[in-house]
């Protein structure tokens, strides 16, 4: 509780600063909130070329409307916010957006492996061998996480990497807290058969 | 205690946040070898994904920002002070037309025929009405890619 009430003195003295015209203010705002932009920017925008453009654009538009925050949430909530949207406008425009396409390739992998069942990466004869190596696994992981539709993704970062409570995640991508736990539990499913085909397929 | 399987919410549930599941949850995972598997599976999945290495962005970006704001950002006491004003101008503005053209206003529609009169508004409906169901198809296509059932 404290350490929300010092972050938003901290903000609201932050915003005060950039308002009266203290631009340096709004470089502490960038510093202090950049990890996370690029997080979310990394995830949603599949072409690096494009990042750095997005990254600057998010910011301008956050300083451009800076006076019309309310201060009702975290400034680096808000930011993310921003960050969000722009992303989402910037998919839009290409038509990057592809529904349920994880699902269509699990659909096509279980067809040529077999469903991955309920089975464990522990649950071999013998684990010494079978067990995936951390390298492996985090290989597997990020091709895993590759695949995932660009709001999965960013959900799964946001809540894993970021430790952001379901609340703050449904502030930024404006979704219902429903959907976003809904969101989140697909695709870390979607992220576990993954993980369980490439293990059967080395397997094979 | 649940004697079927439990589904993945509830084993991701009961991998992240154990004291919120209920007893028959938990009951089941410590007697179900293949429940447990999947938590175990869930527990690794987890861990590398704190794991893995956070993204930065290789350019100074408050740099590149900050050299492209040229001005302060207006209070937004100032700016409304500014819409305020604008449309106190252009309501002014419309005013005083209006006075001027009073006559020619008033008798501007009067050669006209009343099938011209219906022949403009029924274009200008059916033009709305296009628009309308444009913005609503759009409306839709947006909502359709952000589901991703």
């Amino acid at each position: 509780m404290t350490n929300k009430t010092d972050n938003n003195v901290t903000d609201q003295y932050l915003i005060s600063k950039v308002l009266s015209g203290d631009t340096n203010a709004f470089g502490a705002i960038i510093k202090a909130t950049e990890r996370l932009v690029a997080q979310i920017v990394f995830k949603m925008i599949p072409n690096a070329e494009d990042r750095k453009d997005i990254a600057q654009d998010i910011y301008l538009k956050a300083f451009n409307k800076l006076a019309g925050f309310k201060c009702q949430s975290k400034l680096s909530t808000w930011i993310a916010q921003v960050a969000y949207n722009t992303c989402l406008d910037y998919l839009a425009k290409r038509k990057l957006v592809l529904p349920g396409k994880i699902y269509e390739d699990s659909q096509a992998d279980e067809e040529t492996f077999g469903s991955p069942g309920k089975e464990s990466l522990f649950t071999t004869d013998n684990e010494t061998e079978k067990v995936v190596t951390r390298k492996e696994l985090t290989g597997i992981l990020q091709s895993g996480i590759e695949r995932l539709p660009p709001v999965y993704k960013t959900l799964i970062t946001l809540y894993h990497n970021e430790e952001l409570s379901y609340e703050e995640i449904a502030q930024i991508t404006a979704l219902p807290g429903g959907t976003v736990k809904s969101y989140l539990s697909r695709a870390r499913k979607a992220l576990k058969e993954s993980l369980l085909l490439n293990y059967k397929k080395e397997d094979l | 205690m649940i004697n079927n399987h439990l589904s993945d919410t509830e084993i991701q549930q009961f991998v992240l946040d154990k004291p919120s599941c209920g007893s028959n949850i938990i009951d089941h995972i410590y007697v179900c070898d293949s429940c447990k598997a999947e938590a175990d599976t869930y527990q690794l999945l987890f861990s590398a994904i704190q794991q893995q290495e956070r993204p930065a962005f290789d350019f100074d970006l408050p740099g590149l920002v900050l050299s492209q704001i040229g001005q302060p950002v207006k209070s937004k006491s100032s700016s409304r002070i500014l819409v305020v004003l604008f449309i106190f101008i252009a309501t002014s503005f419309i005013s005083v037309a209006g006075w001027l053209f009073r006559d020619y206003f008033l008798t501007m529609f009067s050669g006209i025929t009343s099938m011209a009169i219906y022949l403009t508004l029924t274009v200008a409906v059916t033009f709305l009405l296009f628009q309308g169901i444009e913005m609503y198809k759009k409306y839709q296509k947006q909502m359709d890619a952000l589901n991703f059932n």
